[in-house]
């Protein structure tokens, strides 16, 4: 099965949608950016996923049908940050709840646009969108 | 005096409210994509308010006394996209619309997925907001 972080986006001029069993030592970036990425992960862990199952209930709209991250998307969606951080994967743009119970990191690099997706119910995806047309949508495998 | 089920013209301006959680203006200038996601009441399309009949604080108008942002498209641009705006008046809200592509049954779909972020990333015109500000 496909490394998680071998499928995503870089930001190098020309974004690459990587495919292929890259190990996570050849996924990283060089230190600085390394760096920054790993801040970022951190970011997304410590204001957004400790902050979700906290207070799962603020994000919990009746008048919008919008249901809070469940217990197991949280737990996965942190897992999978942490991973990401300690292998200094790009870094994301945003990490939002998707309504339905679920967490999205979402990255862009030009006209790439990428999803990791964590469903209500645990299920790890990856949508990959170029010009934003959807170009593959790929199950990935649990971390942890 | 109109009752909101006049066609929209192309350059009527739209208003999506947006949670939160899906707009970060220190991060980004445009929204997540999900602002545009249907939703399980989203039978028939996801709902816009008509700039013809309400302001972008009008739009963010809710029940629940939360805060929202308002994305504002312009009916003009979907329509280039392949997308439709509809005028669907309700019951004390003529300015109550609706993107018929995008359906709670449709959400999955690659070309659901990809209109989503089309008008995220580049249909959207600014995010106003949020309204209420924070006092």
């Amino acid at each position: 099965m496909r490394d998680t972080g071998g499928a995503l986006l870089s930001d190098e001029p020309t974004p690459v949608v990587r495919t292929g069993a890259l190990d996570e030592d050849g996924m990283a970036l060089p230190d600085e950016r390394a760096r920054a990425s790993r801040g970022a992960w951190q970011h997304a862990i410590d204001d957004y996923l400790i902050e979700w199952g906290r207070h799962p209930e603020q994000l919990a709209d009746e008048a919008l049908d919008l249901v809070a991250p469940t217990p197991i998307a949280i737990r996965i969606a942190s897992d999978l940050a942490m991973r990401a951080r300690d292998n200094a994967w790009p870094p994301p743009l945003r990490v939002v709840p998707d309504g339905e119970g679920g967490i999205a990191f979402e990255l862009r690099a030009g006209a790439v646009f990428q999803s990791l997706e964590v469903s209500g119910d645990g299920v790890l995806e990856l949508l990959t969108f170029r010009d934003s047309k959807l170009v593959s949508r790929d199950p990935l495998p649990r971390v942890g | 005096m109109s009752d909101g089920t006049e066609p929209i013209a192309d350059d009527e301006l739209l208003y999506r409210r947006v949670p939160e959680a899906w707009f970060d203006r220190k991060t980004d200038a445009r929204p997540s994509p999900l602002a545009f996601k249907p939703r399980e009441g989203d039978v028939t399309g996801i709902s816009v308010s008509r700039g013809k009949y309400k302001t972008p604080e009008q739009a963010a108008v809710n029940q629940s006394g939360k805060s929202y942002y308002v994305a504002v498209l312009r009916a003009g641009d979907l329509r280039t996209c392949g997308m439709d705006v509809v005028a669907r008046p309700q019951e004390g809200d003529p300015g109550h619309a609706e993107i018929p592509e995008l359906t709670f049954a449709s959400r999955q779909t690659p070309t659901a997925k990809g209109f989503q972020l089309l008008l995220a990333e580049r249909l959207c015109r600014e995010v106003l907001g949020p309204f209420p500000e924070a006092s």
